[in-house]
């Protein structure tokens, strides 16, 4: 069976370099990643990830866009979205969930809760 | 105690005031992020630097690192001029250090911290009662360069879900404060002053 495929979208290289980082380190999963959100649209697409774990703000289309458009589309309607922001306001995090996304973590992401959170979306 | 850091700290003694002991305790048991996957932090912010090649690219990594690995938004490096003894703001992030107010503020804790030699965590500056098991504080780390200390970089109003300096923010500092200078300051061509207030991750 191949390794489940996780979809990480950041603009700021550092926090894909963690994630990527803490993913391939402490998990079975496969990462791919995309720099901002028309890129993360066509991977979503391409690469049919078995979910995405995205920032939000971006340049070009933020996270809440590319959630909307992604459950538009019939291929990648039904992946789960984690959004991931320095944003912890009650109105972001609605706003984050009007936008379509499974869950919603704040930054500085905790490596263990990040980890099974992944988990529980992935399995072992 | 030397008597060199006996006269750092007569001299700062109305700011240590403020850094108080049960401020400090409270911080050394705030909480931890995993050290499972401590790893992947450190590891993301050393390669961060070290992939930087200019200054332009060091500031955007220290920003980074400070919105994403560390949970602050609004930061602003200090250079610090050795022969007159004064900081003036080199860089900041997300505040306006334009204001006389502001670097009469950072000049103390600045100062402190340069002369300590190592991070220098205190009360945050616009602190007016957060609670005592996480209170708000601003960090200041000394950026090296060549083995001298050419700059501080204040790290202030951390976001409210960061309740507390953990053993990973440590190291954290610690790599900025080897690994951030290079580029910014032991080259012939450094970044000129710039400011700049809006952006969040």
């Amino acid at each position: 069976m191949a390794p489940r495929k996780i979809l990480l979208v950041d603009d700021s290289k550092t926090a894909l370099l963690m994630e990527r980082s803490m993913v391939e380190r402490h998990s079975p999963y496969q990462c791919v990643t995309a720099s901002n959100g028309l890129e993360a649209l066509e991977k979503a697409q391409s690469e049919c990830p078995d979910l995405v774990v995205m920032d939000v703000v971006m340049p070009h289309m933020n996270g809440f866009e590319v959630c909307k458009k992604m459950r538009e589309e019939e291929k990648t309607k039904r992946i789960p979205i984690i959004l991931v922001t320095t944003r912890g306001e009650e109105a972001y995090i609605e706003a984050g969930f009007q936008s379509g996304c499974n869950d919603y973590i704040t930054k500085p992401i905790n490596g263990q809760e990040f980890l099974k959170l992944l988990q529980s979306y992935l399995g072992e | 105690m030397t008597k060199h850091s006996q006269i750092i700290e007569k001299k700062f003694r109305r700011f240590l005031g403020n850094a108080n002991e049960a401020l400090l305790a409270n911080l050394r048991s705030g909480p931890n992020r995993s050290a499972y996957t401590a790893d992947a932090v450190i590891e993301a912010a050393k390669k961060r630097l070290r992939e930087s090649l200019n200054a332009t690219e060091t500031l955007e990594a220290i920003r980074e690192i400070a919105s994403n690995l560390l949970g602050c938004e609004t930061m602003v490096l200090l250079s610090f001029d050795r022969k007159t003894d004064v900081f003036y703001p080199f860089w900041s992030f997300g505040i306006d250090v334009a204001k006389r107010s502001m670097m009469d503020a950072l000049e103390e804790p600045a100062s402190y911290c340069a002369a300590l030699g190592s991070t220098y965590i205190a009360r945050d500056l616009e602190d007016q009662g957060s609670s005592k098991e996480h209170p708000k504080v601003s960090v200041f780390v000394p950026i090296r360069c060549n083995g001298g200390i050419k700059a501080v970089l204040a790290l202030l109003q951390f976001l409210p879900q960061k309740l507390g300096i953990d053993m990973v923010d440590n190291e954290i500092f610690h790599i900025l404060s080897e690994e951030a200078g290079g580029t910014l300051f032991c080259q012939t061509h450094a970044a000129p002053a710039t400011n700049t207030l809006e952006r969040n991750s």
